[in-house]
């Protein structure tokens, strides 16, 4: 891959992937049960 | 009575919003708009829509499911008045008339998947198979039977017992799928040229308008924002669930899965073809705008080390898993729609289930019927998203933000947020509505765009929703009388 496209892949996988993988781990903290 | 069930945890409310988002449009059709919209460059505008459409009005939707919990004509009713009850029938009208046909497209992914792990794909013109299959009624009508029967089966074990339950074995199954297709995808010599065709991104691209307006587009049908499925799942929310949260996960979730099926799908071609043969065949429409899906793309996996024996049938099962785990909510949506006006769930679920088959039939037997209904209500689904965000309009800022929204602790939403839902959402929603309308008139059918007989014609869509939306203003007083109570 040339570097250009390097980079602008690492930044929408950042922020989609990074984004979703962030709101993942929080729930998890948060613990998977209603109260 | 308004439903007393709610999903046992935050993840099963989540996993289920993931499930009614993640469909067979994030597999098919996000690649092939991305491949002809500029490549790359498509994700800026695809990415800014997802925070200006898509995740705002997923927010409104939850915060209407969770405030009344009732279905989209009870919330409406609720919540804006005995005079809004249409607008609420409308969503829910439009995403159950997607659902009929969508459940035949859930079918044709069923067969298909039975076909790869049995083999049969390998070595046969795909053409031909695909020929063969559309156009036998029977064979239409039993995967149409086999997809609709699993979703009722699933919804008639109930919201924790059934949806949570399912979802959490389809979801994470599907995410595997698509990383486990994307990793061989990628691997493959040559995929170099479609990774980079990927993640390519000119700046010049950005003055074309098309490119907008393509993302706007696929923002607005690809996250579910505006279905009215996300209000029904909603309607279930447990109390100290943040809307905001959930909304933000649904809507990154989603787009996770289509740049995963994206990177599974791309560089595979681009590694089996020419570079202006792959570009031509990830962006071929295909039957029914399915893409490269059904025909080319089993074509295409004989040519890769594993691609038949392996990679085919696990694509078909991912595909399955997202068009079953996508129906499964429209289903409910239809059910929790009927048990507001005190049916039983059994029998609204029996009810519903024979009102698809029979709806249904028509797009199973016929493929323009099919493609005039996806387009129909799939511009319908423009209208529905307008009519979110005047309901989130009518009750106004503070108390949208204060009652509706920021309930629970967490994430909460500003003036900002509700500046994008009361000015910009309409804003898009007519720079997008009046776009399609042009391009009805101008490129898909010039000569004969007034027609309502014509599959793609403008006159097909107006005359539609008229008559739709005629009859639920007849009706309103009617509909408007719900046994449910708002919690």
């Amino acid at each position: 891959m040339t570097t250009g496209s390097l980079i602008f892949m690492v930044l929408i996988l950042g922020i989609v992937w990074g984004g979703f993988a962030y709101c993942v781990v929080r729930l998890n903290k948060q613990g998977d049960g209603d109260s | 009575m308004a439903p007393t069930e709610r999903f046992v945890s935050r993840w099963g409310l989540i996993l289920a919003a993931l499930g009614m988002a993640i469909g067979t449009g994030n597999i098919w059709r996000f690649p092939r708009v991305m491949a002809a919209n500029g490549g790359g460059s498509f994700l800026i505008p695809w990415l800014i829509f997802l925070f200006t459409w898509s995740i705002p009005l997923l927010v409104v939707e939850s915060a209407m499911g969770k405030k009344s919990r009732r279905g989209t004509v009870g919330a409406f009713t609720a919540l804006l008045g005995e005079k809004s009850a249409w607008k609420g029938a409308f969503i829910g009208f439009c995403s159950m008339a997607i659902g009929f046909y969508y459940c035949v497209i859930a079918g044709w992914c069923v067969f298909y998947m039975a076909s790869s792990f049995a083999g049969r794909l390998q070595g046969q013109d795909t053409q031909v198979y695909w020929d063969k299959f559309s156009g036998s009624g029977i064979l239409q009508m039993l995967f149409l039977f086999i997809a609709l029967g699993t979703c009722a089966l699933i919804v008639r074990r109930g919201i924790s017992g059934g949806i949570e339950k399912v979802n959490r074995i389809l979801i994470p199954s599907l995410f595997v799928i698509l990383a486990i297709a994307a990793v061989r995808a990628v691997t493959l010599p040559g995929a170099e040229a479609g990774m980079n065709f990927l993640f390519t991104f000119r700046l010049e691209a950005l003055t074309d308008y098309r490119i907008w307006l393509e993302a706007l587009t696929q923002s607005a049908w690809s996250t579910g924002a505006g279905y009215g499925l996300l209000l029904t799942y909603a309607a279930y929310m447990p109390k100290n669930q943040n809307i905001v949260f959930s909304a933000v996960t649904t809507g990154l979730g989603n787009n996770s899965a289509s740049l995963l099926a994206a990177i599974a799908l791309i560089p595979a071609v681009f590694a089996v073809l020419p570079y202006q043969q792959a570009l031509d065949t990830v962006t071929a429409s295909g039957p029914a705008s399915t893409g490269i899906t059904f025909i080319f793309f089993p074509r295409l996996l004989e040519q890769i080390g594993g691609g038949a024996t392996i990679i085919m049938p696990l694509f078909f099962l991912g595909l399955t898993f997202a068009a079953i785990s996508s129906m499964i909510s429209m289903f409910e949506l239809g059910v929790r729609n009927f048990c507001d006006f005190g049916m039983a769930r059994p029998k609204a679920i029996r009810l519903l289930f024979v009102i698809s088959l029979a709806l249904g039939a028509p797009s199973a037997l016929s493929l323009a019927f099919l493609s005039n209904q996806d387009w129909v209500w799939g511009l319908g689904l423009m209208v529905s998203g307008f009519f979110f965000a005047l309901a989130a309009r009518q009750v106004g800022s503070r108390k949208f933000r204060e009652e509706w929204v920021n309930t629970t602790p967490g994430w909460k939403i500003g003036r900002k947020f509700t500046w994008v839902v009361f000015w910009l959402i309409p804003i898009q929603f007519v720079v997008m509505i009046g776009w399609w309308f042009y391009q009805a008139v101008v490129v898909i059918d010039p000569e004969a765009w007034w027609n309502p007989m014509r599959v793609f014609s403008l006159g097909t869509v107006l005359a539609q929703w008229l008559v739709v939306i005629v009859l639920l203003k007849i009706l309103n007083p009617l509909l408007a009388r719900q046994k449910g109570e708002a919690a």
